[in-house]
């Protein structure tokens, strides 16, 4: 059984590219961009915000967290001239030596940076708030201390906006889509072979609210399936749909249905995979959810390829274990 | 002169600001609700020549009818001028489930629509002195 996520009470899990944390409740995912080897989020509230930035940085690349302190600081200081520089020390982050400063202008802020040995990666965190915000440095200690850099058993965990699910750390995020009642990820991992390609992936998406958009099929997904999202799939995986047929199991103790099904495309160049498609409506949160798990293979139609059919079925199994959806 | 004149700066507000608006439904628009409970808002076409002249020759619809969806129709009858738009917000949280972030974006973006074709208006609260911008963010930077 996948461990369940730790709550602490007024924050929510931001787990996100290989880190997790814990944001207050009010601080809303504004921006995010790159991945697990560079990337950048940032969250916002009325009252403050928080940036964290982070850089794979390979045994060859030279740097000290000093300098990319002080370089920082610079950036900070060319773009506001009233910016004071208040205070610089030392602490820690998850057991790797940081360096922070703290700030003020207009704002109140602190910046922190260190390097992650496990990941190879530097960090850079920008805490900025109202000099009003009371809560300000209670909430900048609970997040930073909640954060964890690294993994620690090779898998991933994927916490935003109320669900949560974990892949494999060898799954990238190939595709996500934000929009209002709507959210999409696909996270894969591809494997060149010699004559074939052979992809893993995880496809997840949900709606809301349900009981609006999808009035007539909301509660009943294998009704929904044909009504509405046999389309979606379709449109994804182009090809031949061969349905095996629906069987009924229990997601996070909601009733569910899976469909697993083989869709086949190409004459000379064929792709084959083979999804099991797990859907489900969670009244907690009025959402409609449906993951996808996928074992594919691109190939020459006469190039032997047993070896690289099977399903990973531990992994998936691992997968849907893990899934959070309230 | 007409040409030189500087065109007056639209008005915009902060979150917060924004949240502590409150919608008024247009006075002089006519609305009801449908047989399934959802609000029908009628409104008068404009008679034009052009209308004139082909409604002599054709029959021209003389209104047009808009239908909302459920969750439009919740929001509309909360515009009445008691209800801020942070009221609304929660309104939408507590009765379909969803999340702040979600309720909120919807929200502005439909009281966006809803203002433009003239069928809302706001109060508008005391305005607090717009703060200066945060510092730049460590997107661009290059560790």
């Amino acid at each position: 059984m996948m461990r369940k996520l730790k709550k602490i009470s007024g924050f929510k899990p931001l787990d996100w590219q290989g880190f997790e944390l814990r944001v207050p409740e009010d601080w809303n995912f504004s921006v995010e961009s790159g991945d697990q080897r560079e990337g950048f989020v940032r969250l916002a509230s009325i009252s403050s915000s928080f940036e964290l930035k982070w850089e794979k940085m390979g045994k060859k690349k030279k740097f000290s967290i000093e300098s990319v302190v002080d370089k920082l600081i610079e950036k900070l200081q060319k773009s506001d001239k009233s910016l004071k520089l208040l205070r610089k020390g030392s602490s820690e982050v998850f057991g790797h030596n940081a360096l922070y400063f703290h700030f003020e202008s207009e704002y109140k802020g602190y910046g922190t940076a260190w390097y992650c040995d496990k990941g190879e990666k530097v960090f850079l965190g920008l805490f900025t708030f109202k000099p009003e915000y009371k809560q300000a440095m209670l909430a900048f200690k609970r997040c930073l201390g909640s954060l964890k850099c690294h993994t620690l058993d090779d898998w991933n965990t994927w916490a935003i906006f109320g669900f949560s699910f974990k892949t494999p750390s060898k799954f990238e995020l190939m595709e996500r889509k934000f929009l209002v009642g709507h959210t999409t990820l696909a996270l894969s991992k591809e494997e060149l072979h010699p004559f074939c390609t052979e992809k893993t992936e995880a496809f997840f998406q949900y709606w809301s609210p349900a009981n609006v958009k999808f009035e007539e099929t909301y509660s009943d997904p294998e009704k929904w399936f044909e009504e509405f999202y046999e389309k979606e799939l379709k449109k994804r995986y182009k090809g031949k749909m061969e349905k095996e047929g629906f069987r009924s199991l229990k997601i996070n103790g909601h009733p569910a249905k899976t469909l697993t099904s083989t869709t086949r495309r190409g004459l000379v160049s064929q792709t084959v995979s083979k999804n099991s498609t797990h859907m489900w409506y969670c009244p907690e949160t009025n959402r409609i959810y449906a993951l996808t798990l996928l074992k594919g293979l691109r190939k020459t139609r006469i190039v032997p390829s047993k070896k690289y059919e099977a399903i990973p079925v531990e992994t998936f199994d691992k997968i849907l274990a893990s899934v959070s959806c309230h | 002169m007409p040409i030189f004149r500087k065109k007056k700066p639209e008005k915009t507000f902060s979150q917060e600001e924004f949240l502590r608006l409150k919608p008024v439904k247009n006075p002089y628009l006519k609305w009801d609700k449908s047989e399934t409970g959802e609000a029908v808002i009628t409104l008068e076409l404009k008679k034009t020549k052009g209308t004139n002249f082909w409604s002599k020759l054709f029959p021209t619809p003389k209104e047009k009818r808009i239908s909302l969806d459920k969750i439009g129709t919740f929001v509309w009858e909360r515009c009445d001028g008691k209800h801020t738009v942070e009221q609304i917000v929660k309104g939408l949280q507590d009765e379909y489930k969803m999340m702040r972030q979600e309720a909120e974006i919807s929200l502005t973006t439909f009281l966006q629509q809803l203002s433009k074709r003239g069928f809302i208006g706001v109060l508008i609260p005391e305005v607090k002195e717009k703060k200066k911008e945060e510092p730049s963010t460590l997107r661009k930077m290059k560790i």
